[in-house]
């Protein structure tokens, strides 16, 4: 991994152009070069440094390289488009065409920037505001806003509402945009006249939630945002609210159970490497020392924790269920 | 009584046999005059026919007439092709940075006199928030209503393709402006005694040398396209194939009008964008009906002769019931 | 005064002293006079400083009240010659001869006023004669055979007017100052002229039709090239057929209204019967074109758009109720066409709606693609236009005063003229000798 990063980071410390000939046509993880200076093209305006790294990370929210380089097989423009236009009846885009068509594609999309001083900075160039530096980043601006929560109602007759808590998809849940909107262009997210990105369930809701029952999306009523007593019925104790999901859950997209592990991550922590119960004042004893966190900390509220009589019944009855392996046992200590 | 004779002297020879004041005329019109009138007639109309100048007869057109190709999904309303014109044709035209002045799509623009194309901007946006720009100019039609319209042949139709004017025919008359279907003609009104009607010529002056248009030429997103109308044709045809989720499925100036030499493609229907210079236009031109009705009307001048033959015979019929 | 205009109007002195015959100036007519004299100046402004100085033209309004109303409506107006020639000599309805002359002379001076409105409108109008260039010709174009008509029918009507002049002049040629040398030349030219046209004016009467049948209904087509820009109550391939019959309608109300203003103005008294007799004829021609507009529309599937229609259809209605509907009324009801108001009412509804057909399709409901366009003629338009009309009044009025126009007026001539006019030949072998 390191490695991966090291030629990139060296070429942006030396600052040395990487010639487009010498882009290595690599594998998928290769970040080709950082930055191009695009001068083939004749014309009356300078070459223009083209940021090629800051638009690979662009890329990622879409096609990847694919957006720009039309195929897997990754060439530099050069090598398809002719720097003159030669033929006059073909429909084969000379370098210029290329170049325009492919940036200004988003940039008109997103920013709405369409002035050829954005890209033609060099202070020899015919236009644009002298020596100015290259601003690309200013591209972030304006930002992709989206509400909190959506509600839609749908034809479904039995339960007719389904709350989309976008803010608890983003933040809560840590969906990165391109999870859900790879497929959208930048414009739909940014710039003024923002329009409301298309998702559809088969591309998006239904990566993740293709095995749920209905009743998890489709309501009566609006459903409120995430809350982990109510949805996962199981209370955060206090501490625990500014863990992030994966913190306990791991890397699961639909959490479980967390493991003990998780749980010792943190817990273990405070006592030196391995978790001894018996700090807390509780010693465990015999097979309760066996079992899962989870298994007696169910429901996260402090009452519940331990309780034996979620185990051992107080006195036999007739017919009391038995449940998996568990003895039926007196109340000990009693 | 006075009132016949106030009127003998008009047609004192020919019509009235038999009238008191004109008794030695003969009676009614000689047969030699009517084939005299009728031979001249002939003469003037057909004579006419073949002394006229023939610019504007259809039919004469090079299978390698060249056109343009405008894809309006790749325009970004640059403006560069309104500065490039303005430099060739010798118009007005300030430094080329000034084509990065957006403000001058708050309003619609037509081509005028400084200015024989012009870059308007949609008011909606699609769904990307990304609004439609038209370069319009001359569509240089296939069979030009303008050309038709012209009496002394000032407009031409080169078989090549561009629609072309020249001053040294003009009369001013501007009923080629009134028959242009696409209104892109401009008149120099304010010129006393020379005004002329300024329009794209295709720039011939450039193409002639072998070059592409100027507009073509500076299009920095290759939205322009300078080629031989029938592959143009092909090209576009092509490309709606290859993307029919981009563009709308038809190429505007194919039909339109009887025909275009500028042809448009769009991603949004053209119906919509029928303020933007893509008015809905019949598949035939409108020279078509009016020619087709002058020349069926004087064919040969038959119905003329008919006319003049009918009213001689009326003329000489009625006159024998009066003399009677 | 009157003897600065005598020396201008050769002959009208005479008729200024003369105690019997009407003076030509009147408060009236010094009004017109001045509309006049506004209008020519504005004209000569026009010629000097082109037409952006003086038109409110713009490329989506090319075509402005000069060619609608000096050009269009004029030419329409001036119909009353040729279909007034059509029935007296062509059909030889003897009763209508009075009528002839006053329509001819209308029919001159107002192609005469076409060709000077189509001459300020040229943006060129000193290339004018490239028309008459046979390597300029383009026979496609609809302008081009309603230039040659016009020009041929306006030479074609200055011949068949000249034998009024001949009438007048013949043997009585006094031409002022150094000029009288030129009184035998010209005498000698009008005689021959006298001597030789009457026996081709069938000729000249035949062309005038036919000329004024092709070019009228050329008037239309001239339209139909602007597509979709007119509108579509208006827009169709029959445009020529309906210019050509409202030409045909407009002919016989002109030459009446004319009649009775002239008779009124001079003080005569009027030709009722005649009038009403040639009233007769005036519901079948716009009955005519009423059937063939309508079923124009309803060929093309508009009439179901008359209703709600707005501006259009109030233009539609007020040319066809108006011009149409309501004067086939009146001059189909014999009591009422034999009554001289409501002729004169019928007949300037009739032209009323030949005129506002013409605007329609020239202007009213010609709607450039450029919506925003607006066309309001300039001050300077206006005044050129009715400058026009104002010159076209005078002139008649000065003609009809000094030739045998109008025969009640041109008492004195009679005699005369049924002693010089029919046979040239010997009538004027010694009243000429002025030589």
């Amino acid at each position: 991994m390191i490695a991966l990063l090291a030629v990139p980071m060296l070429l942006l410390a030396t600052g040395l152009p990487f010639p487009p000939t010498a882009g290595p046509a690599g594998g998928p993880t290769d970040l080709g070069p950082d930055v191009l200076m695009l001068d083939q093209v004749p014309g009356c305006y300078g070459a223009v440094r083209f940021d090629h790294r800051l638009h690979v990370g662009m890329s990622k929210i879409g096609d990847g390289c694919k957006v720009c380089h039309h195929t897997e097989a990754i060439q530099p423009c050069r090598t398809c488009h002719e720097p003159v236009t030669s033929s006059v009846t073909t429909d084969w885009p000379g370098l210029r065409g290329a170049y325009h068509q492919q940036c200004l594609s988003c940039h008109r999309e997103w920013a709405h920037e369409n002035a050829c001083g954005f890209c033609h900075t060099d202070p020899s160039s015919v236009i644009g505001p002298q020596g100015r530096a290259h601003s690309a980043f200013k591209l972030q601006e304006p930002r992709a806003t989206a509400q909190n929560t959506y509600v839609y109602r749908t034809a479904h007759p039995g339960m007719p509402i389904v709350t989309f808590h976008h803010a608890d998809h983003a933040e809560v849940f840590g969906l990165s945009c391109a999870d859900c909107h790879g497929g959208n262009s930048c414009g739909q997210c940014h710039g003024p006249a923002a329009q409301r990105p298309v998702v559809t369930r088969q591309d998006t809701c239904y990566r993740c939630h293709s095995s749920d029952r209905c009743i998890t999306c489709h309501r009566l009523t609006q459903r409120p945002r995430f809350n982990h007593a109510e949805c996962a019925n199981w209370r955060l104790r206090p501490g625990h609210d500014d863990l992030a999901c994966a913190d306990c859950h791991g890397a699961q997209r639909m959490p479980g159970r967390p493991s003990s592990e998780a749980c010792r991550s943190c817990h273990a922590a405070q006592s030196g490497g391995t978790f001894d119960h018996a700090s807390t004042g509780v010693v465990l004893f015999g097979d309760h020392a066996l079992f899962g966190c989870l298994d007696c900390h169910a429901g996260g509220d402090d009452r519940e924790i331990a309780r034996c009589t979620s185990c051992h019944e107080t006195r036999p009855v007739a017919g009391q269920r038995e449940v998996g392996h568990r003895a039926l046992i007196t109340t000990p200590g009693d | 009584m006075k009132a016949l004779e106030a009127d003998q002297a008009l047609v004192s020879r020919a019509g009235t046999p038999g009238t008191p004041g004109s008794p030695e005329t003969p009676a009614g019109p000689s047969r030699r005059d009517f084939v005299r009138l009728t031979a001249t007639l002939a003469a003037l109309t057909i004579g006419g026919q073949a002394l006229a100048s023939d610019h504007g007869k259809p039919g004469k057109l090079s299978p390698d007439r060249m056109a343009v190709l405008v894809d309006l999904t790749r325009c970004v309303g640059c403006r560069r092709c309104e500065w490039a014109c303005a430099d060739a044709n010798g118009n007005p035209h300030g430094v080329i940075a000034e084509c990065d002045d957006q403000s001058v799509f708050t309003a619609r623009r037509n081509p005028g006199n400084g200015q024989f194309c012009v870059v308007n901007r949609s008011e909606t946006v699609d769904a990307a928030g990304t609004p439609v720009h038209a370069k319009i100019q001359c569509m240089h039609c296939e069979h030009p209503p303008c050309v038709s319209a012209c009496l002394v042949g000032a407009m031409r139709k080169d078989p090549t393709g561009p629609v072309t004017y020249d001053p040294s025919r003009c009369i001013g008359c501007r009923y080629c402006m009134v028959a242009c279907p696409f209104e892109r003609l401009s008149y120099e009104y304010d010129r006393r005694f020379t005004p002329r009607v300024r329009k794209c010529e295709m720039c011939r002056h450039l193409t002639a040398k072998g070059e592409v248009p100027a507009c073509v030429g500076i299009c920095p997103v290759e939205a322009l396209q300078y080629g031989r109308r029938e592959d143009l044709l092909r090209i576009a045809h092509e490309r709606i194939a290859r993307h029919p989720d981009t563009y709308t499925d038809r190429v505007y100036g194919e039909t339109e009008g009887g025909g275009t030499s500028w042809l448009y493609l769009s991603a949004r229907p053209f119906e919509t964008l029928a303020t933007l210079g893509f008015p809905a236009l019949p598949d035939r031109s409108p020279a078509e009906r009016t020619e087709s009705i002058q020349h069926g009307i004087f064919k040969w001048g038959a119905a003329p002769m008919v006319l003049g033959a009918l009213l001689a015979t009326l003329n000489k019929v009625t006159a024998k019931g009066d003399g009677a | 005064m009157s003897a600065a205009i005598a020396i201008r109007l050769p002959g009208l002195d005479r008729a200024l002293r003369s105690e019997a015959r009407p003076h030509y100036f009147t408060p009236g007519v010094w009004a017109v006079a001045a509309v006049a004299a506004i209008g020519g100046a504005v004209w000569c402004w026009r010629m000097l400083f082109g037409l952006g100085a003086t038109t409110n033209l713009t490329n989506a309004y090319p075509w402005g009240i000069w060619i609608g109303i000096d050009v269009a409506t004029g030419v329409a107006l001036a119909a009353g010659g040729f279909t007034t020639a059509f029935l007296a000599h062509i059909l030889h309805r003897e009763r209508y001869h009075p009528l002839v002359r006053p329509a001819l002379l209308t029919a001159m001076l107002g192609y005469t006023f076409v060709a000077l409105g189509v001459m300020t409108d040229l943006g060129r109008f000193w290339a004018m004669w490239h028309v008459m260039l046979p390597t300029m010709w383009q026979p496609n174009s609809v302008l081009f055979e309603v230039a040659i008509c016009v020009m041929t029918y306006l030479s074609v009507l200055y011949i068949e007017f000249l034998p009024v002049v001949c009438e007048r002049f013949v043997g009585r040629v006094h031409l002022p100052g150094r000029l009288r040398l030129l009184d035998g030349p010209v005498d000698r030219v009008l005689r021959f002229a006298q001597a030789t046209l009457g026996r081709f004016m069938t000729i000249f009467i035949v062309a005038g039709i036919m000329l004024s049948c092709m070019h009228q209904s050329s008037l239309g087509t001239l339209m139909v090239i602007a597509g979709g820009k007119l509108h579509a109550f208006w827009q169709t391939p029959f445009l020529p057929l309906l210019f050509l019959l409202s030409a045909f309608s407009v002919g016989f109300p002109m030459v009446i209204f004319e009649s009775i203003l002239a008779h009124r103005s001079f003080g005569l008294p009027g030709e009722g019967h005649v009038l009403s007799g040639l009233a007769k004829f005036i519901p079948f021609t716009l009955g005519t074109y009423l059937t063939v507009k309508i079923a124009d529309l309803a060929a093309r599937g508009v009439l179901t758009d008359i209703p709600d229609g707005g501006y259009y259809t109030a233009m539609l209605l007020l040319e066809v109720g108006v011009g149409v509907v309501i004067p086939i009324i009146i001059f189909a009801t014999p009591g009422l066409r034999a009554r001289t108001p409501w002729l004169f009412a019928g007949s300037a509804m009739v032209i009323a709606g030949v005129v506002l057909l013409r605007l329609n399709v020239f202007l009213f409901c010609y709607s450039p693609l450029d919506t925003r366009a607006v066309y309001r003629p300039a001050w300077t338009e206006i005044a050129v236009t009715a400058g026009f009309i104002a010159m076209t009044v005078l002139l008649y009025r000065a003609i009809v005063m000094i030739l045998p126009v109008i025969e009640q007026l041109n008492a004195p001539h009679a005699a005369h003229r049924a002693a010089a006019s029919p046979a040239p030949n010997r009538a004027h072998a010694g009243a000429g000798g002025v030589s």
